[in-house]
């Protein structure tokens, strides 16, 4: 598929409210650019758990969990290739475990997509209808999903995922390990 | 470093070199003694504890550890495997990854069977000693391990000396936790902590890199016996470490004294090492488990197990606490667990029909910066996504500590079938809360989340209880308690086994009673006491 990932982020500039939009609009080349490494540096490494199709499923599934809005994603934070590297090093055992997940899941699209057992193929409200259907019927595997998924956001950097520290300016986090008073709102007296 | 040979007979061998047993290490080293330390764990610096450290740390690197176990209610019951304990497991033991919250317990605490009476259905008894035999090395805790505090607290027990160092920054949370202490009428205080406020004694001072509970310490603030007390010992030229080495069991000779350890060393291979006497500072399920692994012929019950108390009367500290989100930046991920403590119940007024006591600390929020949630909100998507950073940043916890009853029932012993790595039998805990636990338990989760919500939040959880799983967790008490009469104890008040004149037990399983929360410092108060009168009894030649 040429460039999927571009074309779902116009898609979204077209669709998201006037406001989200706006900004999108006007940070469209920033995340173009995040976006375009994330392309230029997927492709050529090699995967060293997923296959590229199950690569292209497990970032469609992260992109729904953390999406890009008016801020970066699990696509742009480069999710999918923490995740990959986890699998293959921390959580080798349990790697059957989550190939058995995938499988659950493509069983649930071809349940409501009959002929297509494909998420990444999904449109956007479909991916998120199925999602929301399948964290109620399997929830210890959507919570695979989940967990991975944010593992890959918020941890550091040098595993893969977190890309520009993304994940970190989402939720507030400052990666300095030394911090002087005062700390919070309330001790800023 | 001192290497000794295993047909060396060393003063002392000490097993564990965590709270206790790298306290023992230095001070019986200091004292002139030939000292070797075997510690099951790696031994591991400051260089091996990196900030990047969230989910993503080696084997080899790691510092927690939950042993195979297994855990049943009680006797009628089997037991079902699990890891239902956890510990460090390195030189240093707990006190590398530990929150590091250092207080004495209450007076009372001593004398409970006296001044109260003993509950049905327990074992409630009097320690051996009294608060004023342990305050002078409580103070000696304060000052060579590295203390914060803020003498003064109107709760706290009367004490000879201040504080080294003084309190850690408060933080945004504990600002919160006193506004709403002065709400209800309540003190907040500075949480007492074993974390360097300043550089001491050569160690840098925290810098609040908020890595802090679960983790090593790069900076060497926090106080763990890693830093603070095996350098000292190792100085004196007369003490070796022994790390990656499992202790099996400790062998006696004819007379029924203890001879020395046999152990499996780094390569796996069967090592005897010899030693005049024996330490044990395992913790309280490995001290108990090594005794009962070490049952012969003269023991059929398990070493120094005349009494039948070994691995009996485990307690542990159980407590329930709240979370909240308010509606600005806490950022409790910033710097330690703790910052203040509410004492007001430590011992609580009569007529409320509760035996024990307990705390309440304000710590950072349970809900975490890896996508966390709330419950009843989106956990995924666009929503969840909007208020990731309230989650992360914007939430604070209350978390009460407290007493458990020693009951003699609730206990530690080998388990008949399941194995672990090394063929031992695991160890099997069997315990059931007693009611008046249950009481005292929900009594400190109303009072942690009245606390917390007389802070002002915008939200608030209900109580989490932090100790499901009954006999479990870190705290692991009182399964070779001290005692006068060996027929209900097992060491004496010179942490003399009442059985085995030359073998020490020092550490947690030495209390008595549970304390009301948090015992690593009465437990490193009891091991520079015992190190003292084990000296003594050493140079006068009574081991």
């Amino acid at each position: 598929m040429p460039e999927p990932d571009l074309k779902r982020r116009e898609f979204v500039v077209d669709l998201a409210g006037a406001a989200a939009g706006a900004w999108l609009a006007g940070h469209l080349s920033e995340l173009r650019a995040t976006a375009a490494y994330a392309a230029s540096v997927a492709p050529q490494a090699a995967w060293e758990f997923f296959t590229p199709e199950e690569a292209r499923e497990f970032e469609a599934i992260s992109a729904q969990i953390v999406p890009t809005d008016d801020t970066p994603g699990a696509r742009e934070a480069h999710v999918v290739r923490f995740v990959d590297r986890w699998f293959a090093t921390m959580q080798k055992e349990a790697q059957p475990v989550f190939r058995n997940d995938f499988k659950l899941l493509a069983d649930a699209v071809a349940a409501r997509t009959p002929g297509n057992r494909s998420f990444a193929a999904l449109g956007d409200a479909d991916q998120v209808a199925l999602l929301m259907a399948f964290e109620n019927s399997n929830p210890v595997s959507f919570g695979h999903f989940r967990g991975s998924t944010m593992q890959g956001m918020f941890s550091d950097p040098i595993h893969g995922g977190n890309f520009n520290k993304v994940g970190w300016k989402l939720n507030g986090y400052e990666d300095r390990y030394s911090w002087v008073p005062p700390f919070g709102y309330y001790d800023r007296v | 470093m001192k290497a000794y040979r295993p047909s060396d007979e060393v003063d002392f061998v000490i097993v564990g070199s965590g709270a206790a047993g790298g306290v023992m290490a230095h001070e019986l080293a200091r004292s002139g003694f030939s000292v070797v330390v075997l510690e099951q764990g790696p031994w591991l610096t400051e260089k091996d504890f990196s900030h990047d450290s969230e989910i993503y740390v080696p084997p080899e690197k790691r510092v927690g550890y939950n042993p195979p176990t297994t855990q049943r209610a009680n006797e009628s019951e089997k037991a079902q495997p699990g890891n239902h304990v956890s510990y460090g497991r390195l030189v240093g033991g707990g006190t590398v990854h530990f929150t590091a919250n250092y207080w004495r317990q209450p007076e009372i605490e001593f004398e409970q069977a006296t001044r109260l009476g003993v509950p049905e259905g327990s074992s409630m008894a009097d320690w051996p000693i009294r608060y004023r035999d342990l305050e002078p090395y409580y103070t000696k805790v304060e000052w060579e391990i590295g203390v914060s505090g803020k003498a003064g607290n109107p709760f706290e027990p009367w004490r000879s000396k201040g504080y080294p160092l003084p309190p850690l920054p408060i933080k945004s949370e504990g600002v919160l936790c006193e506004r709403g202490a002065t709400k209800l009428g309540w003190h907040a205080w500075p949480a007492p902590m074993a974390i360097l406020s300043r550089p001491y004694r050569g160690r840098a001072a925290c810098v609040a890199c908020g890595l802090c509970g679960g983790y090593g310490c790069e900076m060497r603030a926090k106080s763990s016996t890693l830093v603070a007390m095996i350098p000292g010992a190792v100085a004196t030229m007369r003490c070796e470490i022994r790390p990656n080495s499992c202790v099996r069991k400790v062998e006696t000779g004819p007379n029924g004294r203890v001879t020395g350890l046999t152990y499996f060393d780094s390569n796996k291979r069967e090592v005897f090492q010899r030693a005049k006497a024996v330490v044990l500072s395992a913790n309280g399920v490995e001290t108990p488990r090594l005794l009962l692994l070490s049952a012969s012929g003269a023991f059929p019950d398990g070493l120094a197990n005349s009494s039948g108390q070994v691995g009996r009367n485990l307690m542990n500290n159980p407590g329930a606490g709240s979370t909240a989100l308010f509606e600005h930046e806490v950022n409790g991920w910033k710097g330690v667990q703790c910052s203040r403590v509410v004492w007001d119940f430590l011992d609580p007024p009569k007529g409320l029909g509760l035996y024990g006591g307990g705390g309440i600390d304000m710590r950072k929020a349970g809900i975490g910066r890896s996508g966390g949630s709330w419950p009843g909100e989106p956990t995924w998507g666009r929503e969840w996504k909007r208020r990731a950073r309230t989650y992360a940043c914007n939430g604070a916890s209350t978390n009460s500590h407290q007493s458990m009853l020693p009951v003699a029932s609730n206990r530690i012993d080998l388990d008949p079938e399941i194995r672990d790595a090394w063929g031992l039998p695991v160890s099997r805990i069997t315990s059931t809360d007693h009611p008046l636990d249950l009481r005292l338990r929900q009594f400190f989760a109303d009072r942690a989340r009245e606390l917390l919500e007389a802070a002002g939040p915008v939200k608030i959880s209900d109580p989490q209880v932090v100790r499901p799983r009954p006999g479990g967790g870190e705290h692991l008490l009182g399964t070779c308690r001290m005692g006068k009469d060996p027929r209900t104890s097992v060491i004496n008040a010179d942490h003399r086994a009442h059985d085995v004149p030359n073998l020490f037990l020092v550490d947690g399983s030495s209390m008595v009673t549970s304390g009301r929360g948090q015992p690593t410092m009465t437990i490193q108060a009891l091991a520079f006491r015992a190190a003292d009168r084990i000296a003594q009894l050493a140079k006068a030649r009574s081991i």
